[in-house]
């Protein structure tokens, strides 16, 4: 949510730290700052606020709160934009008499209703445009601005209604069956006995706690008004505003439970703040009908500071801790070694030890605490079975990298499967996959793409998560996965690679002690189409882990690339070029590699790679492949071309002769 | 060529993991898994998280059609496997694949691998979490670089924490060759994971004892601890299986 610097301000008589010192504040005692930003003479901080807080900090009496404990300063007890909160109002009561009747108060805690006569509607005063613009809400008017005015001060939902277009008096009931309403931005609602609305004898005014109804809206003609200042069950809010689709500034707090006390404070603001604003004198204001059938009961936590200090690992003085639990608005009365705290009732979080340690650790300085560990080793019993699995895993990683092969992982989600996704996020793949080999096929393919000689395997694997279904049962199994595949279709191609997975499949059960690879399934074929022969075998983990004998421990440490930063692949096509020549004997491979190197340009990707070599006359033919590629482009033939003219021109210059 | 055996290449995510588990393993921890498919008590109730309440936004989690059950959204849901089976004292490793409905991008995949940890004992405090955090750094990313705690909120723990880890790129510096390190955007400290002192809803709900037993937990991700070792730009590099990628590290 966004805060406004200049609206906190406005809680405290003295002056408060600069925006920079605020916003490291609030990252290192409170909450995560995700930006700010200087706009006009204000500055802006957009605060992330986590479900934890969300039912006292999303919005500016809260922050503050935050920053008078941070910076130890005393705040004032009501922001100084109401110039003065008034309880009372000395205008003699209100032509109409309101009743509330709330008739679920299993869904509505709390109801406050009040009248309000002789408003005068009109544009808001420009510091109140200002407050709310600053926080990028839009001004509407005088009585739409102060109740959102309060929303944001005490993050206090307001409606009002307007009186005269309210038939007889207000009742809080769960919706009929089927029943219809119109919300304030014309949406159709068609609601259950579930939802909850604030209703007149003709129908719903609003759906309670989420969003007002266009029936009773207030224009630039009302006179009358009545204000709403209420609290809901959350956990009703919050399958309403799903069912219905519609999530408002109030529907989040009321899912956050906030407390039932905030209400009647915001009324008496909201009031003050009409009063100064939409009429003074000439304004009618009537009585609070307060309907709260279970007024909230304070929370007392008791805790000794050694708990406290227990949790934290640190020694917090007694005089840190009473300024700290002073400043949050906890009330501690002391008996002996125990702290009796009494929580203000908008900490609807703090209810045990733990929590009062988060606060005292956190407003103190974590970074005061000095890292340990702990004394005792823990005795190693016998292994248990994952730790087993773990080290296999990695035995089997060993093995097939020491074979060749590379390491991929795929994606879960898949187009063909059994076990579906209720809520898939592409829609073409909400299943989850049955076998690893489907994808590893299609990465043979694709990798078969990118190597540099046709006779180049491309050796891959997998071990991951499968997923089937048997009857009423998801079965989750662990997969491994091998694959192998070359260019060219002939059956000497096929039967080297068959023999060399044979050859690998040996390698697993000789090095894991497993007498045979027996679940599995093995796939071999010819692709004419793609010109590419491939074998891919699959088979339990599970059940190779089941039958392993005493394997040797894995050592993965030679196969870890130290830290460095990997060269990007280009999504542009490669052009690949061979240059064969005649040079002297004693000329070596390098000495020529490096002449290529030296004139290729930035464009060359990947080599020279030696690929041939054998004498002749007295000299020797050596041949080197290099790929170039661009980042940025499609490369033309006439571009390599041009720079295979000048490698070309370079070796020749030197004497060597470049066969064409 | 192609004659000689040339050596394969581990996935940059197994590479982590074997080195994060390895740190650990001679920190007295063992490794614990649990399954991808998991249901509503282990990913969620047994970890303070109720239904119905906004805790459970702060992830998008996928269920399954005809199942009661979720793609688990955490590692976290081996924790409350763990210590429902085992008595503590506890120390645990826990590498695994999460899933979250989030949408996709440079940095955020459906699917993803967190590295966590647990540790069950007698009195463990925020300081013993912060030193075995420093320890974990030290053995990936050198001696000199230590870990910072902030303010934050999982439900599981409490207090809870958001870890940060001093830039190994500029040395804490934000500055490499006097340009703004690419790496932490010139703070000098990176964003990395999770933390906090096992809720004693959790040891509840798993029957064990929150008088008796203490504990810390911490999670990081292993994409992230990935792409900050080599530079990877994209998460979806980590799953799309190309080997001009993988064989490269």
């Amino acid at each position: 949510m966004a805060y406004s610097y200049n609206w906190l301000k406005t809680y405290f008589d003295k002056e408060i730290p600069s925006p920079e010192d605020i916003e490291n504040g609030i990252i290192f005692h409170s909450f995560e700052v995700e930006g700010m930003e200087k706009k006009g003479n204000d500055t802006l901080f957009d605060i992330k606020i986590l479900p934890d807080r969300a039912h006292d900090c999303l919005c500016h009496t809260g922050i503050a709160g935050e920053v008078g404990a941070i910076f130890d300063l005393p705040k004032r007890s009501f922001p100084s934009d109401y110039g003065e909160i008034k309880t009372e109002f000395n205008s003699g009561n209100t032509a109409r008499r309101l009743d509330v009747k709330i008739d679920c108060p299993d869904l509505c805690r709390r109801y406050i209703g009040r009248m309000v006569e002789n408003v005068t509607v009109g544009a808001s005063p420009a510091w109140l445009k200002e407050r709310l613009e600053s926080i990028g809400q839009r001004s509407i008017s005088n009585i739409v601005d102060a109740t959102n005015y309060v929303l944001f001060d005490l993050g206090q939902p307001m409606h009002a209604f307007d009186a005269d277009k309210v038939k007889g008096n207000i009742i809080v009931r769960r919706a009929t069956e089927g029943e219809k309403m119109t919300t304030l931005d014309g949406k159709e609602l068609c609601l259950t006995t579930e939802n909850m609305v604030i209703a007149d004898a003709e129908g719903p005014l609003a759906l309670a706690g989420i969003k007002g109804g266009n029936r009773a809206e207030v224009d630039a003609n009302t006179k009358n008004i009545i204000l709403e200042s209420a609290n809901f069950d959350p956990v009703n809010i919050r399958r309403t505003s799903a069912f219905v689709g519609v999530r408002t500034d109030a529907s989040k707090r009321y899912e956050n439970d906030f407390s039932p006390e905030v209400a009647g404070e915001a009324m008496d603001r909201l009031s003050s703040l009409l009063f100064e604003i939409a009429g003074k004198e000439a304004l009618k204001i009537g009585d609070k009908i307060d309907v709260y059938p279970n007024p909230a009961v304070q929370k007392v936590i008791e805790v000794k500071p050694v708990e406290i200090n227990a949790v934290l690992g640190i020694e917090v003085p007694e005089a840190a801790m009473a300024t700290i639990l002073k400043n949050l608005d906890i009330v501690v009365e002391k008996n002996g070694d125990t702290l009796k705290l009494t929580i203000p009732f908008r900490r609807v979080d703090l209810g045990i030890k733990e929590n009062v340690a988060e606060e005292i650790g956190r407003i103190y300085g974590y970074d005061k605490i000095s890292p340990q560990l702990l004394d005792s080793k823990l005795e190693q019993g016998v292994e248990r079975e994952a730790n087993r699995r773990f080290r296999l895993a990695n035995k089997i990683r060993e093995i097939l990298v020491k074979q060749g092969f590379s390491e991929v992982y795929g994606y879960t989600f898949v187009g063909q499967g059994e076990i579906e996704v209720a809520n898939p996020l592409a829609l073409d793949k909400p299943y989850l996959r049955t076998n690893l080999t489907d994808w590893i096929k299609d990465r043979l393919q694709f990798n078969l793409l990118n190597i540099l000689f046709d006779t180049d395997p491309v050796k891959i694997f997998e071990m991951g998560h499968i997923f089937k279904k048997d009857g009423e049962k998801v079965i989750e199994t662990t997969s491994l996965c091998l694959g192998i595949a070359r260019r060219g279709v002939k059956p000497k191609i096929q039967e080297g690679i068959k023999s060399e997975m044979g050859e690998t499949k040996e390698k697993i059960k000789a090095d894991l002690i497993v007498p045979e690879l027996s679940a599995g399934q093995e796939v071999s074929e010819a692709d004419n189409v793609n010109n590419l022969s491939f074998t891919v075998w699959e088979g339990s983990f599970d059940e190779l882990a089941k039958n392993a004998g005493a394997f040797a421990d894995a050592d993965l440490d030679p196969f870890i690339c130290p830290a460095k930063e990997y060269k990007k692949v280009s999504a542009y096509p490669r052009v690949i070029r061979d240059v064969a020549l005649f040079v002297p004997e004693e000329v070596s491979p390098e000495e020529v590699m490096s002449a290529i190197k030296e004139n290729s340009g930035p464009l060359l990707s990947e080599g020279p790679v030696l690929f041939d070599v054998f004498p002749k006359d007295g000299k020797k033919s050596l041949a080197f492949r290099q790929v170039f590629q661009s980042y940025e482009r499609t490369l033309s033939d006439d571009e390599v071309n041009g720079i295979m003219d000048k490698v070309i021109s370079t070796l020749e210059a030197k004497g060597w002769e470049v066969r064409k | 060529m192609s004659e000689t055996i040339k050596k394969g290449h581990l996935h940059p995510l197994t590479q982590v993991t074997w080195e994060a588990c390895k740190a650990f393993k001679e920190l007295g921890f063992e490794v614990a898994e649990g399954p991808e498919v998991e249901d509503e008590f282990h990913n969620f109730d047994a970890l303070n998280v109720p239904a119905d309440h906004p805790v459970r936004d702060m992830q998008d989690t996928f269920f399954l059609k005809g199942f009661p059950n979720v793609l688990r959204t955490q590692t976290s849901a081996v924790q409350a496997r763990f210590m429902e089976e085992n008595t503590p004292p506890l120390r645990i490793v826990a590498p695994g694949k999460c899933f979250r409905s989030e949408a996709t991008d440079a940095r955020h995949e459906a699917q993803f691998h967190q590295i966590e940890c647990l540790l069950v004992d007698k009195g463990v405090t925020v300081a013993h979490l912060k030193g075995y955090i420093d320890l974990f750094f030290k053995k990936l990313y050198g001696e000199e670089v230590v870990s910072r705690l902030r303010p934050s909120f999982f439900p599981f723990v409490e207090p809870g924490f958001e870890v940060d880890m001093q830039c190994f790129n500029c040395h804490n510096t934000g500055l490499v060759d006097g340009k703004t390190c690419p790496l932490c955007s010139g703070t000098g400290w990176i964003e990395i994971g999770g933390a906090g002192i096992v809720h004693p809803n959790v040891f509840k709900a798993l029957k064990l004892d929150p008088e008796s037993w203490s504990g810390f937990a911490f999670g990081f991700g292993t994409e992230r601890l990935a792409m900050l070792k080599y530079g990877v730009e994209d998460v979806r590099k980590m799953f799309d299986g190309d080997l001009r990628l993988i064989n490269q590290l």
